[in-house]
């Protein structure tokens, strides 16, 4: 869940209101927010909704709390002013972008921290760490239009990275940058890097991995431009929308870029306009196509498919700030809620929530949401914001009476009445965790190593494989226990995962044992016995060869011809290995074969 | 003690002779089978004395009036056991048992009193076997004991306060009418996360952390008509009257096994089987996150989970519900909700109690199925679902402050621990 900080008194100011601190926490419940920490100015806010993302910033909540406050109701407007901005994409590129800029915006010290925080959260979450959206905030004073975004071998593109203060190529960008390292996997083995060039031919970034120094945003920037680069389109919208609504809070008046994905062609050494044949053209800087002609000013597309350079798209201009549309049924919101809301009822909530209604015809609402909403997706969203603004303390909760019968999983119940005839028996019950190391599974009990259920990324080895077999955590268990009173009678009854033809498969286990000065066979089994004689199943004990038991001292506990587990003396070897210096001697039951054999026989 | 015992003149003839079973199963030995007049000839009276125990034992088998050897004894225990006595070796007191129920011996009053004659010239310490059987104790002065000490400490076996603790709540939960519900510890991903409307690759599927598997680390996708279902939820809204997520759902993605990471998953197996309407259900599960290690986090944790299923229930029910539970699981009347995010619940909410000592504490999560997980699973009723975070109970319920305790590796704190009253 997204974790973010803001300054309270920028939040206040924003919000066009100050709150009391006491009831700062309630306030953040309306934007599923909690308050985690309140030190000085600064307040740590978690975010839990990992589906909206224009709620991670300080003018996202306050826009978002304007709303449930009522100090600003409806849909916020934004307009996009047109412009001629424009970003020229290599259409052989394996990514594209979206891009926006916002002007005159102001940016104070605060406004810096948050765009560079969400920056950092989007493209993590909807981003996936960079992969399919990473963003990129310039200074537009900076730049030149129109960009071209477009690929370029790794040793060819040179400039100086953000927070450095000399020049490098992308290889040594790569290996010495914090950021070059963190995502260098992103663009490893690419014949080309893909970076955004300015119409001088200056590189302004390498998306996913960092921009040029000179670039960036301080709290002088007026203008700013943004691009949201990346592979998966969706994402990439939202991240540019969240920006730009985030900025306009910063009273930033956006205008639009067009976005055209253009083939490029070599025209051969000397350049010239197609139209009219001059060679006083402006040229893509490190492609050299032509892009304008300055002498009868033909602009892209001039030339033909094969000889310059072409659109191979329409264009496309972005942001896209139109409100949304969704239809909902009062009757459905009704249902839901379980309240008996009317329409002006409705409409009120609404607006707190910074939602319109555009039209109504009988039970059906036409509704218009904000821009930066991309998690409504059913009428049911739409409900829910319906309860926020309701207050969700309003809402008087209503007893279910329903008559229905209760049952327990039968193992559950038969683990219950085995470890009643355990504690009879005088053993006290521990628990330990499925998940252990292959030392204490294999190595330690002197058993061949085996395939077994592993996890991939593991927190560490001391938790990386499932266990599959009882005895170890019992023997971990009496290792860790040695200086304390003895007889120690122990079982447990837990869950162990095995492979029965490489598939993975839960069975429940019984593991019973004894430790003492001088604890044997002798002590165990009629322990065991008068186990399995509650149960009324017939066994019998047939020496077998086990590696973690003394040879001649363990069997194998026959029920039916099944063989149903395990019983011995614990090998000195394997009690070393353990640290343990008390001898013990253990059984161990399969409990779902015995549940299965008790049931058959009392049929 | 065994000195107690005279063998009868039936036992000393058994020992001359061998039991009569004895000399029946080695007539058998011979001839496998004998017809019973002429076994009545050999052993006489003792025939069908000898008859009866060999059934018994399993060694013979009677059919019609032929008598089959069954199965070879390798040892004759009681033949065994008279010798010993008469070798006045020691005795297991079952075997004891056996024989004087035969009225092959029986005690010795004589040396009975004999003995606790000896006791009473030595001192007497303890009230004994000999003292009560032999009526001498009326002659005894017990010594006083200093009865306010309690002398050794006894450590009997108890269930894990945990244990016990998560037992309680699922008696409690069966007791309000809710079945139990189970699924596999290691879980397709399509149950841990498609199933519940959680996208592939996306945030909403990021709200937690999940281990994935080396090996194995793909299983086998339910039938084809459920995965189509949920594929076009994902990708378009189907026919849930959502817009979807709008990607390109990708069955390898969903094939991918993992360690359960939420119990959720069995509510989702149980709205895929046809679940009753209405109805209840439960599942106390461990389930498995690789979160950082702390006072707060273990390495494993239980979830308990809950659904209930009927044609008309809204939030206001949900509240309901979650009032009943508080009350009922943690004893506390006073609740609040506030506003929370789950992928698959809308509204989603969270739960606190009002603790005595602690004050509002936040235990569950909880909400309504979103249509886009109940309609591709087959269930057009309304599904209320809550989530309790059982663990941060339990701590409160046995006073620990660490998550840790709860599998704690102290067995002196384990054999010390109150239990729950």
């Amino acid at each position: 869940m997204p974790k973010i900080e803001i300054n309270i008194e920028d939040f206040f100011n924003l919000l066009g209101k100050r709150i009391e601190k006491n009831e700062l926490e309630k306030i953040f419940e309306y934007a599923k927010s909690e308050v985690e920490e309140i030190s000085n100015e600064i307040v740590k806010i978690e975010i839990k909704d990992t589906n909206r993302p224009d709620l991670w910033s300080t003018e996202g909540l306050a826009r978002e709390l304007r709303g449930r406050l009522k100090l600003e109701r409806g849909l916020p407007k934004y307009s996009v002013k047109k412009s001629n901005y424009k970003v020229f994409v290599d259409s052989k590129l394996d990514r594209t972008t979206v891009c926006a800029v916002v002007e005159n915006v102001k940016l104070n010290s605060e406004a810096l921290k948050q765009v560079i925080q969400i920056q950092e959260k989007i493209a993590t979450s909807f981003g996936r760490n960079r992969k399919e959206v990473a963003i990129g905030v310039y200074d537009k004073d900076k730049i030149n239009f129109p960009l071209f975004f477009i690929g370029e071998r790794p040793e060819n593109i040179r400039f100086v990275p953000l927070d450095f203060d000399k020049e490098m190529n992308a290889i040594e960008i790569l290996e010495k940058h914090p950021k070059g390292i963190e995502y260098r996997n992103l663009l490893e083995g690419k014949e080309k890097y893909p970076i955004f060039v300015d119409s001088k031919g200056k590189i302004i970034s390498m998306p996913p991995i960092i921009n040029s120094d000179d670039t960036k945003v301080t709290e002088n920037t007026k203008n700013v431009f943004i691009e949201c680069s990346g592979t998966n389109n969706r994402a990439m919208e939202l991240a540019l929308i969240v920006l730009v609504a985030l900025l306009a809070e910063r009273k930033g008046a956006i205008r639009s870029v067009e976005v055209a994905k253009i083939e490029f062609e070599r025209f051969g050494e000397r350049i010239k306009c197609i139209s009219c044949g001059s060679d006083k053209v402006n040229l893509i800087p490190w492609l050299g196509c032509v892009y304008e002609c300055k002498s009868c000013g033909a602009k892209l597309p001039i030339v033909e498919k094969g000889k310059n350079l072409k659109i191979v798209k329409d264009s496309i201009i972005t942001p896209n700030t139109k409100p949304k549309k969704i239809i909902v049924e009062l009757s459905y919101i009704n249902k839901i809620s379980g309240l008996d809301l009317k329409l002006n009822e409705i409409k009120n909530l609404l607006l707190n929530a910074r939602y319109e209604i555009k039209r109504v015809s009988n039970d059906k609402l036409e509704l218009l949401y904000p821009c930066y909403r991309f998690d409504i997706m059913h009428q049911r969203d739409v409900v829910e914001d319906i309860l926020i603004s309701y207050g969700f303390d309003n809402i008087p909760p209503k007893d279910i009476k329903l008559y229905t019968i209760g049952s327990e999983i039968p193992i559950e119940k038969f683990k219950n009445e085995m470890a009643e005839i355990l504690i009879g028996l005088g053993f006290q019950e521990i628990m330990s965790y499925m998940l252990t190391s292959k030392k204490n599974l294999f190595e330690k009990m002197n058993r061949k190593e085996k395939e077994i259920v592993e996890i991939e990324n593991p927190i560490s080895e001391n938790w990386s494989v499932f266990r599959d077999f009882l005895v170890p955590s019992i023997l971990e268990f009496i290792s860790l226990n040695q200086h304390v009173a003895h007889p120690q009678k122990i079982f447990e009854i837990g869950t162990c995962v095995i492979l029965e033809d490489k598939e993975a498969k839960d069975i429940e286990k019984l593991s019973a044992a004894i430790s003492d000065t001088k604890a044997g066979y002798e002590d165990i089994a009629p322990c065991l016995d008068a186990f399995l004689r509650n149960l009324k199943l017939k066994y019998e004990l047939i020496p077998t060869i086990n590696e973690s038991f003394i040879e001649g001292r363990v069997a194998k506990i026959v029920v039916e011809k099944k063989e149903v587990g395990i019983i011995g003396e614990l090998n000195p070897y394997v009690l070393e290995k353990w640290n343990i210096v008390f001898p013990v001697a253990a059984f161990e039951i399969n409990v779902n074969e015995i549940l299965s054999l008790v049931s058959k026989i009392r049929k | 003690m065994q000195s107690n015992y005279l063998i009868t003149k039936e036992g000393r003839e058994y020992l001359e002779k061998g039991t009569p079973e004895k000399r029946l199963v080695e007539i058998l030995k011979e001839k496998e089978r004998v017809s019973i007049k002429e076994i009545e000839n050999v052993l006489k009276e003792e025939g069908w004395i000898a008859i009866n125990w060999a059934k018994k034992f399993g060694w013979v088998e009677v059919k019609d009036d032929l008598i089959l050897l069954k199965y070879l004894p390798k040892r004759f225990e009681i033949d065994d056991a008279l010798k010993s006595l008469h070798e006045k070796k020691e005795l297991k007191n079952e075997t004891l048992e056996i024989l004087l129920k035969r009225k092959l011996i029986i005690e010795d009053k004589e040396d009975i009193v004999k003995k606790a004659e000896k006791q009473i010239k030595e001192g007497v310490k303890f009230l004994t076997h000999e003292l009560l059987a032999s009526g001498l104790w009326r002659n005894v002065n017990f010594p006083k004991y200093n009865v306010s000490i309690v002398g050794r400490k006894e450590y009997g076996g108890k269930r894990h306060p945990y244990m016990k603790f998560l037992i309680r709540i699922r008696e409690k939960l069966v007791s309000l009418g809710f079945k139990e519900m189970s699924s596999p510890t290691i879980e397709l991903e399509f149950w841990n996360f498609d199933a519940l409307y959680q996208p592939q690759d996306h945030p909403s599927r990021d709200w937690t952390q999940t281990y994935s598997l080396k090996f194995p680390n793909e299983g086998k996708l339910p039938e084809n008509k459920l995965i189509e279902r949920v594929k076009k939820t994902h990708e378009d809204g189907w026919i849930t009257g959502s817009t979807g997520w709008e990607y390109k759902w990708d069955p390898s993605k969903a094939a991918r096994l993992i360690p359960r990471a939420h119990a959720t998953c069995c509510s989702a197996r149980t709205l895929a089987i046809n679940p009753e309407t209405p109805s209840k259900h439960f599942a106390i599960r461990r389930c498995f996150r690789p979160d950082v290690i702390d006072a707060t986090h273990g390495v494993e944790f239980h979830q308990c989970e809950g659904i209930v299923i009927d044609k008309n229930l809204s939030f206001r029910e949900m509240i309901g519900i979650l009032k009943t539970l508080t009350k009922e699981i943690v004893g506390i009347e006073e609740i609040r909700i506030k506003p929370d995010y789950y992928p698959f619940t809308e509204p989603s909410v969270e739960l606190l109690a009002k603790h005595p000592k602690l004050g509002w504490i936040e235990f569950a999560g909880a909400g309504i199925f979103r249509e886009e997980v109940t309609i591709p699973l087959g269930v057009k009723d309304i599904v209320l679902a809550w989530g309790i975070g059982i663990d941060r109970l339990a701590m409160i319920s046995l006073e620990l402050n660490d998550i840790r305790e709860l599998f704690t590796r102290n067995l002196n704190w384990l054999r010390e621990k109150e239990v729950l009253v």
